[in-house]
């Protein structure tokens, strides 16, 4: 890869994660005034500009003796990660940042370690509430990892390979989500728990008043935002490429096909948050152990049927 | 020799020194969930020398398995032994002597390794690494470890679904007791939950240090 | 010069963000929160980390000044403080002399909207710290690596002593337990309300109720003017019934706004919070929204089996939440103006959260309807009126410890707000109950 190369891949994602975090937030703000059945105002488009600018113009607070360090890292490691994991998701045949034979792998790594950051931003503050969000999403974490990983791995093996690329091309004439049709619900509950969205927000829940977050303000809260949005990005990316057949489709460009694609899992994902009530943590738990796991193997062995 | 770029031998030796620092600072540092976390960071900085080696697979899979391991090392490390968050600061080292032992004969074995044995001399072909990987772990075995896989996760699922009280003392979410030992009592009748005593709470300096004792002798129990 | 000119540009587009608020809920504070909840230009949130405006409503009393300042010194620069209780041209309580002072029937919203502009756009200062930072005991430990006490492990750093290690309550495993003290301003607890809580990771392994406030002593500010009608037994007039069933079907809307924004549904919690507001006088105006809620098979999943009460307790708590349990106990079951009226008290089966937010929801259709059809009519003088929120049992303390320990912190949470006593009603705090 040249220089030129690296700095336009660079610059590509940083740009997709910008742009779609701040479609989150738009898209967020017009299902909350379709759900309360408000007027569209002109603030569902400026309304994320402005509290960016808020967190901008806002101080950071601390608490009585916290990991500064740790704290500090959390919001950053969390968006970096969520970069990383959209970094290996080809936007058309030939467009993709990071061209790795393994992206699937790279993709499963990045989502295991987005664990740290939201342990590390409930433990650093040294207070309750937040401590406990981040002891519940260790929990949810070793919950969905497993039918996450397994879901994925479902989509490899009729590509025979771990290669997002090679996994798009081998969605030639049908899709996975017809293929693997177990596929892509258990990729979605996943991804809003990844990102700890809506019905999945047990860190960040209103009864911890805020979670993990509940001591953060300013700059180190937009980022957060920001994080678990680009993380919702990544996630609707790849649940296009992996089940959606990426850029494949007729008449419009494989980039403009891979856009739809993503948006319209992206909408799926920010609208869960306004029609469902969150779980609770131990109905979650026994759910993804009992029922997504046993689901899970048996898509992958739906899948190993297929590639026969 | 292997003739690499530039950028490639500077990586190599900023992640190299990276892994070596952060493991040091495991050792330095006061408190469990930073020691695990450091764990991680050198780890992770391995990983990414391997990836520079193009192992890319055997790089990518140790990041992904270490980091749900340190996770789980932190959580369980806070609930059974530390306090607000796990930040008041405790001394991480101990048995200075058999550690120091330890190391310096795991130091002088796996330095005998990188010194003594023979390397190839050829790059790895830039692509099908991870197909040749598993061709020389497994080979022809691939779907026998496979299907042992499966059946390991059923096991330890299994395990789980034994273990918990969920069917021994009714429901888990139901906050169950476990039952009396009364035989007048129908089995699994929890009994009414005994109100909780305040007395941990309020015991006051002198109970606090008892607490520590105690505590300081399962820490070294556990090590 | 530039660098000026680069932040006044910025604070233009933050001061038109939705403002961020802070409730500390007094003692009568009925309206407050779905009158912020409702507001389009303002957001509450449950932190006050994050929130530029605190908003303090109704009657703070004296022991809870303290607290209320520990908050107000916890939010992030730049922040203002509203006083939402005295009259217009009443003086601040002494400490909070930057406050703005709204009277009880003032634009709640301009007044914060514009305390949030000023105080970013740096027309009005931030409000400086109300209580010295100092640790709340010394750093007693010691020790040969400087890590605070013997052994391996701290001391008793800032006068809390190192977790210990509760018993098992629940699945075999034993693990340490943090006490934390939730409240007085939790924005899930009903108001003034202390709980001492033992943590296990999020599962409650001890809970005490420290007394709530006791309501018209001396205090800061002074009360809002709520819904009283539903709040006193047996008032000694006639009192109009579509007055008490218009303030009943209010508070129970107010209250589902607040169960739905604890469950993460906050558009629908806001559009709750409008209806509460101006209570709509056609019950099919909430048929959309209770075929909303009740096909909404997460918010059933997430409550239902949660916080039992039933038999002996359930008859304890009264009101909805002993209809909610089956127990058809309501004081206008035994009212001529209500028998004329065809009243029928509605009854849940299970006792669960879930039957207590339907059991609240239907009643507050029924509230609409019996207004409708009411007119013109009154009750009796001295005739018992049945509260929309009673007061709790006596044994308040011994009852929620009972319910709640062993369960999530998330589950304790819901099951506290779906009780929603009125632990400042009058009458409850007369009768000098001990909790």
């Amino acid at each position: 890869m040249t220089a030129t190369a690296w700095w336009g891949a660079i610059a590509g994602v940083g740009l997709a994660i910008i742009v779609g975090a701040y479609l989150v937030a738009v898209a967020d703000r017009a299902i909350a005034s379709v759900v309360a059945g408000e007027p569209m105002r002109s603030s569902i488009l400026a309304g994320p500009a402005r509290s960016v600018a808020l967190g901008l113009v806002q101080s950071r607070t601390t608490t009585e003796r916290p990991d500064g360090a740790a704290w500090a890292l959390a919001p950053a490691l969390y968006l970096g990660l969520a970069a990383a994991a959209l970094a290996v998701v080809p936007l058309s045949e030939t467009l993709l940042a990071a061209d790795i034979e393994n992206g699937l792998v790279l993709f499963g790594a990045a989502q295991a370690l987005a664990v740290i950051p939201v342990f590390l931003n409930g433990w650093s503050p040294n207070s309750i509430l937040p401590l406990i969000g981040a002891f519940r999403f260790i929990a949810q974490a070793l919950s969905y990892e497993m039918p996450n990983l397994l879901a994925l791995l479902s989509v490899s093996v009729p590509a025979s390979s771990l290669s997002i690329h090679d996994i798009v091309a081998s969605q030639h004439g049908l899709w996975n989500v017809v293929r693997l049709p177990l596929g892509l619900p258990l990729f979605l509950f996943a991804a809003a728990s990844l990102a700890f969205w809506g019905p999945m927000n047990l860190p960040d829940g209103a009864d911890l008043a805020g979670g993990t977050q509940a001591e953060t303000s300013g700059l180190h809260l937009v980022a957060w935002r920001a994080g678990r949005a680009a993380m919702l990005v990544a996630a609707a990316a790849m649940g296009a490429a992996a089940f959606l057949g990426g850029w494949l489709g007729p008449g419009l460009p494989g980039w403009a096909w891979m856009v739809v694609k993503t948006l319209v899992l992206l909408v799926l994902l920010v609208g869960s948050r306004h029609v469902a009530a969150r779980v609770r943590a131990e109905r979650y738990v026994v759910i993804s152990w009992a029922v997504l796991i046993p689901l899970a193997l048996l898509n992958v062995m739906i899948a190993a049927v297929v590639a026969l | 020799m292997i003739e690499t770029p530039l950028a490639v031998d500077v990586a190599f030796w900023f992640f190299g020194v990276a892994s070596v620092v952060t493991a040091w600072l495991v050792f330095r540092t006061d408190s469990m969930v930073r020691a695990s976390f450091y764990l991680l960071a050198s780890f992770v900085n391995v990983g990414v020398v391997l990836l520079l080696m193009r192992a890319e697979y055997l790089s990518l899979i140790l990041i992904l398995m270490m980091a749900g391991e340190m996770a789980i090392m932190a959580v369980f490390m806070v609930m059974f032994m530390m306090n607000p968050a796990g930040l008041n600061p405790m001394n991480m080292v101990h048995q200075h002597r058999a550690s120091v032992a330890g190391g310096v004969a795991t130091f002088v074995a796996l330095g005998a390794v990188g010194v003594f044995a023979r390397f190839p001399d050829r790059p790895a072909r830039p692509t099908g690494v991870t197909f040749a990987l598993g061709q020389e772990l497994l080979g022809e075995s691939m779907l026998v470890f496979e299907s042992a896989g499966a059946a390991l996760l059923a096991t330890m699922i299994a395990a789980i679904a034994l273990a918990s009280s969920r069917g021994r003392y009714g429901q888990a979410d139901d906050g169950s007791d476990a039952p009396a030992f009364d035989p007048d009592r129908p089995f699994g009748d929890a009994p009414p939950r005994p109100v909780a005593s305040k007395h941990e709470e309020q015991a006051g300096k002198e109970g606090a240090d008892d607490m520590h004792d105690m505590r300081n002798m399962d820490h070294e129990r556990m090590a | 010069m530039t660098a000026r000119a680069s932040a006044g540009w910025l604070t233009a587009v933050a001061a038109r963000a939705e403002a961020p608020v802070f409730l500390a809920r007094g003692i009568g504070t009925a309206d407050a929160d779905a009158r912020l909840r409702a507001s389009p230009r303002l957001r509450v949130l449950d932190s006050p980390r994050a929130a530029a405006v605190l908003v303090v409503a109704g009657c703070v009393p004296t022991e809870l000044a303290e607290p209320l300042a520990r908050v107000h010194d916890q939010m992030a620069h730049p922040r203002a403080t509203v006083w939402w209780s005295g009259a217009g041209d009443s003086a601040p309580p002494v400490g909070w002399s930057h406050a703005t002072i709204v009277g009880p029937r003032d634009d709640i919203e301009a007044a914060v909207v514009a305390a949030y502009r000023d105080v970013i756009t740096g027309a009005r200062c931030s409000e400086q710290t109300l209580l010295p930072d100092v640790d709340p005991a010394p750093w007693r430990g010691v020790g040969p690596y400087g890590h605070g006490g013997t052994g391996m492990t701290g001391g008793i750093p800032y006068g809390r002593p190192m977790a210990g290690r509760g018993d098992d309550r629940r699945d075999g495993l034993t693990l340490d337990v943090v006490l934390a003290r939730i409240g007085p301003f939790f924005a899930h607890l009903p108001e003034g309300l202390v709980l001492e809580v033992t943590f296990a990771g999020d599962v409650v392994h001890d809970l005490t109720v420290k007394t709530p406030p006791v309501a018209g002593v001396d205090g800061l500010g002074a009360r809002l003017p709520d819904d009283a009608v539903t709040a006193t037994m047996a008032p000694d007039r006639a009192v109009p019934v579509a007055a008490i069933e218009l303030a009943r079907a209010r508070q129970h809307l107010r209250w589902l706004a607040r169960l739905l924004h604890l469950y993460g549904l906050d558009a629908l919690a806001r559009l709750v919070a409008t209806k509460a507001l101006s209570v709509p006088r056609e019950p099919q105006e909430l048929t959309a929204l209770t075929r909303r809620l009740e096909r909404c098979w997460a918010l059933g999943w997430a409550t239902r089996g949660v916080g039992v009460i039933d038999g002996v307790s359930a008859a304890l708590w009264g009101g909805p939440v002993a209809r909610a349990a089956g127990i058809p106990r309501d004081a206008r079951a035994n009212s001529p103006v209500y028998a004329t009226l065809g009243f029928q008290p509605i009854v849940h089966a299970n006792g669960d959260n879930c039957d207590r937010w339907r059991q609240r929801l239907a009643e507050a259709v029924q509230a609409i309807e019996l207004a409708a059809r009411a007119g013109t009519a009154v009750t009796e003088p001295g005739e018992t009126i049945e509260p929309a929120a009673p007061p709790p049992p006596a044994d308040f303390g011994d009852q929620l410890a009972a319910l709640l320990i062993g369960t999530e912190w998330g589950d304790a949470v819901a099951t506290i707000a779906s009780l929603d006593p009125d632990v400042n009603a009058a009458g409850y705090l007369s009768k000098g109950a001990t909790v």
